[in-house]
């Protein structure tokens, strides 16, 4: 039985992957987590300086999910390179920084930094944090804007030979057309969704919650609009699709690669149990096993019939 | 070598000490052996569904023998499922989180602890008196509620040797009044000499810390508070419980929850 996926020559163990912003650097995992074992880390994400994030409260619980408003709270990009990769590499997973920035010249600088000797496996451009502003754009995020998407896609593909993942936004009308953008401008993979746009109220205080009051819901409840996004960009695209949106299981993780997902990244499952992606690769070895299927990759897509 | 980890714990017994606040007694060896005063349990409540979803921080009352011991207020839906746990229950538990209370530094022999609690905030610091004690520290504990079904533990802690101060807004129990005048007054009375051998332990509401910290800063006391924040992950991963303190932002889940008072900047 094969576990391994490959993406843009990228060779990973297993399509298990623990999504930024959920998992740090992987060293607060690891009292829980075998490193050696899931297929990446991906970082939480990085900007060239140093940020100190939004006001709290930054979370709160809502049915079957979570809102979040961190706001990019990093120690920035040099930070990463000089101790998050280095640690990470100590360990057989796959190492995936992931970047933001306030406008292009952030991402492309952000890459530069990472092409040195402590390079990254992959980089994956966060266009679609929802909780941070980005002065004079037409759009909230950058991922809402076909054009805007293509453009930091081709700058940073410009900038380094580190492959891109760039990760989307499910707050748009048809996110495969973003898709197709940043497949056209040379994305060698996507991953969808980021969190949706949310807000909780407190009907006492009559006040909204957090402290940004909006805010990126994730969790199981949005796994079905996750799981359609996956469906509809997989019909639309040739790269790589990593699937993410509220996978807790692995009958979840092997959905999203049934719908088109050649890997998955664990997300708010590592809050609920810190051993969320070891049981989840457990789990999608079992079904495999139970299915006869002799290689993951047979999944993708399986769905479409 | 592991700190912490997700132990299948046994509920003992969980039952109501007062209106709305339960103790609970857990068989978790492996917590119950490195548990610190100050330091917390997530607590996953649900075991079958997703609402709710995350774990739940509960700070550890006692621990020893292998046995962890909580004390909470049913508030909402997390805390109503924790109530409905009956012995023989399997609770799934992940700790020792937190750094606790520095109950080393700073307190020796001879020195004196003033604990301040605002109701069943009582519950850490019932270990970190426990603690303080065997250390010969002499400890007096304010205990505040809004009236006299919400104070707890007062037998235990004068059982232990504490001197036990209590006051509550309507006067049903000890003091009537707000509990950080009664600690103010109490700081107040004693000469500057004597004020020097003293360490201040807070636990309860924000408003409560705030004025604790106020009133410590003013006096030149130290002190530490434990934070409750809204908390996701309880490892310092997610970045939730963020905490502004005047070394930048800190973690209430790991580089708390018990913060040096001086260091919070208060809202």
């Amino acid at each position: 039985m094969s576990l391994a996926i490959n993406i843009a020559g990228v060779k990973f163990e297993n399509p298990i992957w623990a999504a930024s912003g959920t998992f740090g650097t992987g060293e607060e995992f690891l009292d829980f987590v075998d490193l050696d074992k899931i297929g990446a880390v991906v970082t939480k994400t990085v900007t060239l300086e140093a940020r100190v994030g939004n006001p709290a409260p930054r979370i709160v619980e809502t049915a079957s999910g979570m809102l979040n408003s961190i706001g990019l709270e990093n120690k920035g990009i040099d930070h990463c390179v000089k101790e998050t990769i280095p640690f990470l590499r100590k360990y057989r997973t796959k190492i995936v920084v992931s970047i933001a920035g306030n406008g292009l010249s952030d991402y492309t600088e952000c890459a530069r930094r990472l092409s040195g000797k402590n390079a990254p496996d992959m980089i994956e451009i966060n266009l679609s944090c929802p909780n941070v502003t980005h002065k004079g754009a037409k759009h909230a995020l950058f991922a809402q804007d076909g054009a805007l998407t293509g453009e930091i896609v081709r700058a940073v593909k410009r900038e380094t030979d580190i492959p891109s993942i760039t990760k989307l936004t499910p707050n748009v009308t048809d996110i495969t057309e973003i898709a197709i953008a940043a497949e056209k401008a040379g994305t060698d993979a996507l991953a969808l969704v980021n969190t949706y746009f949310g807000m909780a109220i407190d009907s006492g205080t009559g006040k909204p919650v957090l402290g940004r009051v909006t805010g990126g819901l994730s969790g199981p409840a949005i796994k079905p609009m996750a799981l359609k996004a996956v469906y509809d960009v997989y019909k639309k695209v040739k790269v790589p699709i990593i699937g993410i949106g509220g996978i807790m299981t692995a009958e979840c993780a092997v959905e999203f690669m049934l719908a088109g997902a050649r890997a998955i990244q664990v997300g708010t499952a590592n809050f609920v149990d810190p051993r969320s992606t070891m049981k989840i690769l457990q789990g999608v070895e079992a079904h495999l096993g139970e299915k006869g299927i002799k290689d993951i990759n047979e999944l993708t897509g399986k769905a479409h019939g | 070598m592991r700190k912490k980890r997700v132990e299948t714990a046994v509920v003992i017994e969980n039952r109501a000490i007062a209106e709305n606040i339960f103790r609970m007694k857990l068989k978790c060896p492996w917590i119950a052996a490195r548990t610190r005063p100050g330091q917390f349990l997530g607590i996953k409540v649900n075991d079958a569904g997703t609402d709710p979803l995350l774990r739940i921080p509960l700070g550890i009352h006692r621990a020893e023998n292998g046995y962890v011991y909580l004390l909470y207020k049913t508030v909402g839906l997390a805390t109503g499922m924790l109530k409905a746990k009956e012995k023989g229950d399997d609770l799934d538990v992940m700790g020792p989180l937190g750094n606790g209370f520095s109950v080393g530094k700073a307190l020796t022999m001879g020195s004196r602890a003033i604990l301040v609690a605002g109701g069943y905030g009582v519950s850490p610091l019932y270990s970190l008196a426990e603690t303080l004690m065997n250390n010969k520290v002499k400890v007096t504990i304010f205990i505040g509620a809004r009236d006299k079904l919400g104070i707890v533990c007062d037998k235990e802690l004068k059982k232990l040797g504490a001197a036990v101060q209590i006051t509550t807004d309507d006067g049903s129990c000890g003091l009537r009044g707000c509990v950080t005048d009664a600690v103010s007054k109490y700081l107040r009375r004693q000469k500057s000499e004597s004020r020097k051998g003293i360490k201040v332990f807070a636990c309860g509401p924000e408003p409560m810390l705030k004025a604790v910290a106020g009133l410590a800063d003013e006096l030149g006391i130290p002190a530490e508070v434990s934070l409750d924040e809204y908390m996701a992950c309880g490892v310092g991963a997610c970045r939730g419980c963020a905490v502004k303190t005047v070394n930048g932002v800190k973690l209430a889940c790991t580089d708390g929850p018990v913060f040096d008072a001086r260091d919070v900047i208060w809202e």
